[in-house]
């Protein structure tokens, strides 16, 4: 059999494909609306970006697919303390970009950059290495902490900006890979009590921020709640509730045209459901999970320990990132405000999910040699 | 380094965890989308189109025979404000008051929306359009003018009982405006804007529901002649210090109103100012017994039955008991006429025998004449009192055989008597030429209506040479309908009022005259014209009452109208021999 230069998993290649192909029609739709309430310039401007950071994430992407494990291995702590070096900058009056009361991007010569996006690629890479270079059963007390207190600086970090969505995607995949790695399990119970006084402590500090989403997601329709608070739930609702079985027709939505806040970015779900309808839907959610299956499928031909929780975490990110905020878009969770993995406009979104996807190509292609 | 296993278990679970998770998501998409889309799908609605909007209907114009504007619509304009956006109400107040004339207290109270609304005010209403200049010249923020279509009559006074005006909705309250409502009014149109975000509505909209605008009356009415006739008529009122008075102008060929005329009048401009008695039509509402006016049709039923002829005679003694009932002549000393003569000194006793020789028949007459039923006008009109023939008895007969017990409007007796001047066909009347719907460009015409033939033409051209001998032979002077040039057949009517009980009280009387003029069978054009005046009375020098008769106030009065408007309708006199 002659070996082949470019091998991949058909799966992963055609759900990635579409959800860059919906999400690059989307974000064009979504700039459409946008430009015309004069909330971006032109009606292709927010699709040039998305296109520039798809070029850019190819690159990183294609780089990492022609990377070999030991590589990817080596850049985990480089890329972790580059993350953490960025959260840092948030915290600098002068970089920090403020949105909607979140300090969630650092600008840079101009350029607006998101490093909870890097962060976490950092967290899977570093946590990966972290345990792989171990016998995680057999790890000490100390190594459990160090291995705590490696996650935790750039969690707080996020969770400060504050952050909570990503702050709970990364923890989930941290937990995740601790879980599967075969990590001493009072560690989790250690974790898990931190996240419920986490809980408690947000919980009882901000009862009437809590108490109103909590309303706002259990009735949008609520007439009792202040508009503000429903406001970005109803309009995602309506959106959604407008596309029908084959949607309004793709270019052809009504919320886009400045009802629905962020709708390239965090609700562009209920675009793609108001324009493609349950039909354009289902395909998203299909191919999400059609994602996060191929990449378990990889992780369990992985022939060692970074590959398989590497693989692992980055087909929870996206497969996480992506329910939750399918999630949110639909009513199921309240508003928290995590983008849509390859859909949402947001350039350091995609470039590190177009990089993910490249390692995994990576993995999948380093199991395919490994085995022959 | 070993080799890596993984554990296929916590992999199976995390699958398990990533198919329920995507499930729920399924199937809470599913909700959304089907099940609890109505009320999602409701608050779009809500917010992309502002609640529907009227489109008024412009209402329709009112023309003459000529395309006279009788009534049309013009602008005034609103003053409105919005409190909660006036930073300074005091001296706008101040400002505002000294232009529209009403207290300066008022105007900041309302501007400060003081006990009321602070989102929409009125401040004042109807103003014109120089007063709405000067406040837009202010500049102010937080007032704005509305504006708004109201009746304008620009003829003030001209026709306004026929005419009648509209109230506050801009609908009908009186006259044509009330009884052509429908098609005057038009149907408002529904109009949609689409909304932004922002809730500012679009310029463009879209129309639900289109809007018909109203459709225009042209009457049949004569703007100049009206006018003439309105100012004889009102002279002659004035003279007799009648209640009222009415006159139907009538072309007998086409039953066409050429004048229709109700006095007293009133500016429509100034509706809320009249009263009952000035907006009551009487042309076409005033319901009175005729008297003798009816003999011309009494006349022509006799001669188409073949009952009379030019010789009949009767012996009258002034005075008779009927059946009980005692009955008096005009002429109380016992005389003996031709039918001509009876015509002229209005006999009744004479009549009484021809209602006699006519029998029953006398009721089917009366009814082809189209007394006892509304003649469709569309304008509101009373169909007066003609009894049920089954209760048609001798006293009946008698009575109506000189113009008593049948009660009429000028309008009826006015269609009557153009039967007779139109060879014995009796034309419905027409007071509305045409109809025009400007949402189609057409115009609807109402054509010439003959309803049936009543008498004969020989017996009609024989009744108008009998009614011109009236008004020729006069044996004491001259008749008071005559007028030089012109033939004129005609015959006057005096008739006592009744009493709520029905007695008649010889104080108050209906006097009227039916003229033709020219009366010429021959005659290519012809006038009905029927004069009413109601309970005319005048008092001498020493205060004495004269009695007032239709040939002293009614029939003078038509000799003053038909010698105006004979010319202005190029109605030519007769060749002068």
């Amino acid at each position: 059999m002659p070996k082949r230069a470019y091998v991949f998993d058909k799966g992963l290649l055609f759900s990635t494909l579409s959800l860059v192909g919906i999400g690059l029609l989307a974000v064009y739709s979504a700039g459409v609306g946008k430009a015309f309430v004069g909330e971006v310039p032109s009606p292709g401007y927010l699709l040039f970006k998305q296109l520039m950071a798809f070029i850019i994430g190819f690159a990183a992407g294609f780089i990492a697919y022609r990377s070999s494990i030991d590589t990817i291995k080596l850049l985990a702590y480089p890329i972790y303390f580059l993350a953490i070096g960025l959260l840092v900058l948030l915290y600098v009056p002068g970089f920090g970009v403020t949105i909607n009361y979140s300090t969630r991007w650092i600008e840079i010569a101009g350029q607006s950059f998101q490093p909870s996006e890097l962060a976490k690629v950092g967290l899977i890479l570093s946590t990966a290495s972290y345990l792989s270079v171990r016998e995680p059963r057999k790890m000490s007390a100390r190594e459990v902490f160090k291995l705590f207190l490696m996650f935790g600086v750039p969690a707080l970090l996020v969770l400060r900006s504050p952050d909570l969505g990503s702050t709970i995607v990364i923890l989930t995949i941290f937990i995740t890979q601790y879980f599967l790695s075969g990590a001493p399990i009072w560690g989790l119970i250690f974790l898990g009590a931190l996240f419920v006084l986490g809980v408690l402590y947000e919980s009882l500090t901000r009862v009437a921020y809590w108490k109103d989403r909590i309303t706002a997601w259990l009735d949008p329709l609520n007439p009792n709640l202040s508009d503000n608070v429903s406001y970005q739930m109803v309009q995602s609702l309506i959106a959604i509730a407008n596309g029908g079985f084959f949607g309004s027709g793709l270019f052809y939505g009504q919320q886009k045209f400045g009802r629905l806040p962020m709708v390239e970015s965090d609700f562009v779900f209920s675009l793609v459901v108001e324009e493609l309808g349950f039909v354009g839907a289902v395909f998203v959610i299909a191919m999400f999970a059609l994602f996060v299956v191929r990449s378990i499928r990889i992780a369990s031909k992985s022939k060692n320990l970074f590959s398989y929780l590497v693989a692992l975490g980055i087909g929870l990110h996206i497969g996480l990132q992506g329910f939750i905020n399918m999630a949110v878009a639909t009513g199921l969770l309240p508003v928290t405000g995590v983008t849509l993995p390859f859909l949402s406009a947001g350039g350091t979104s995609l470039i590190v999910n177009m990089l993910e996807v490249g390692i995994l190509f990576a993995i999948d292609r380093n199991n395919r040699q490994e085995l022959t | 380094m070993k080799q890596f296993k993984p554990n296929t278990f916590r992999l199976g679970f995390m699958l398990f965890l990533c198919v329920a998770l995507f499930g729920t998501l399924f199937v809470k998409l599913f909700i959304v989308q089907f099940i609890n889309a109505n009320e999602f799908n409701q608050r779009a609605k809500q917010q992309y189109r502002k609640p529907n909007e009227e489109i008024p209907a412009t209402r329709g114009e009112i023309f003459d025979r000529n395309g006279i504007r009788l009534v049309t619509n013009s602008i005034t304009y609103d003053l409105v404000c919005e409190p909660e956006k006036i930073s300074n109400p005091d001296g706008m107040g101040e400002a505002i008051s000294s232009v529209i004339g009403m207290e300066s207290k008022t105007v900041q109270e309302r501007l400060k929306g003081t006990g009321g609304t602070k989102s929409y005010t009125i401040i004042k209403k109807n103003l014109d359009s120089k007063l709405a200049d000067k406040i837009r010249s202010f500049g102010f923020k937080g007032i704005w003018l509305e504006t708004r279509f109201v009746r304008s009559y620009p003829q003030q006074n001209l026709a306004s009982p026929l005419i009648g005006f509209t109230g506050n909705d801009n609908h009908g309250k009186y006259g044509l405006e009330i009884d052509f409502d429908k098609e005057l009014s038009g149907e408002s149109g529904l109009r949609t804007y689409p909304m932004d975000s922002k809730g500012i509505a679009g310029r463009t909209y879209k129309v639900l529901k289109p809007v018909l605008n109203g459709k225009s009356l042209y009457l049949t009415i004569d703007n100049t002649i009206q006018f003439v006739v309105e100012e004889e008529l009102e002279r002659t009122c004035r003279e007799w210090n009648a209640k009222g008075g009415a006159c139907v102008i009538m072309n007998p060929q086409t039953g066409e109103i050429i004048a229709c005329v109700s006095y007293p009048t009133y500016n429509l401009n100034d509706a809320l100012n009249s009263n009952d008695n000035q907006r009551r039509n009487r042309a076409l509402n005033y319901v009175y017994e005729p008297g003798s006016v009816f003999k011309g049709i009494v006349t022509a039923a006799a001669l188409e039955l073949g009952k009379i002829d030019d010789n009949f005679t009767a012996d009258c003694a002034g005075r008779t008991v009927f059946k009980g009932y005692r009955l008096f002549c005009n002429n109380r000393h016992g005389h003996q006429e031709k039918l001509a003569e009876e015509l002229k000194n209005s006999c009744n006793m004479a009549f009484m025998k021809i209602g006699q020789l006519i029998g029953k028949d006398l009721c089917r007459f009366v009814n082809d004449f189209g007394f006892g039923k509304k003649t469709g006008t569309g304008a509101h009109e009373e169909s007066g009192l003609v009894k049920n023939s089954r209760s048609w008895d001798d006293v009946t007969i008698a009575t109506v055989s000189y113009g008593q017990g049948v009660s009429v409007t000028p309008l009826q007796l006015a269609q009557a008597y153009s039967a007779l001047a139109n060879g014995g066909v009796l034309m419905k009347p027409i007071l509305i030429q045409q109809i025009y719907d400007p949402n189609k460009g057409t115009f609807e015409r109402n054509a010439p209506q003959p309803i049936r033939q009543v008498v004969s033409k020989k017996t009609a051209d024989h009744v108008l040479r009998l009614l011109t001998e009236v008004v020729d032979m006069k044996e004491d002077g001259v008749h008071q309908a005559k007028i030089p040039g012109y033939s004129v057949a005609g015959k006057t009517g005096t008739t006592p009022k009744t009493t709520a009980s029905g007695d008649y009280q010889f104080s108050k009387f209906d006097c009227s005259f039916c003229g033709i003029v020219p009366s010429d069978p021959l005659a290519p054009q012809k006038l009905v014209v029927l004069v009413a005046i109601d309970e005319p009375y005048k008092t001498t020098a020493s205060g004495g009452r004269i009695n007032p008769f239709g040939s002293t106030t009614a029939a003078p009065c038509f000799k003053r109208i038909a010698e105006r408007i004979l010319s202005d309708l190029r109605i030519a006199p007769k060749e002068i021999k």
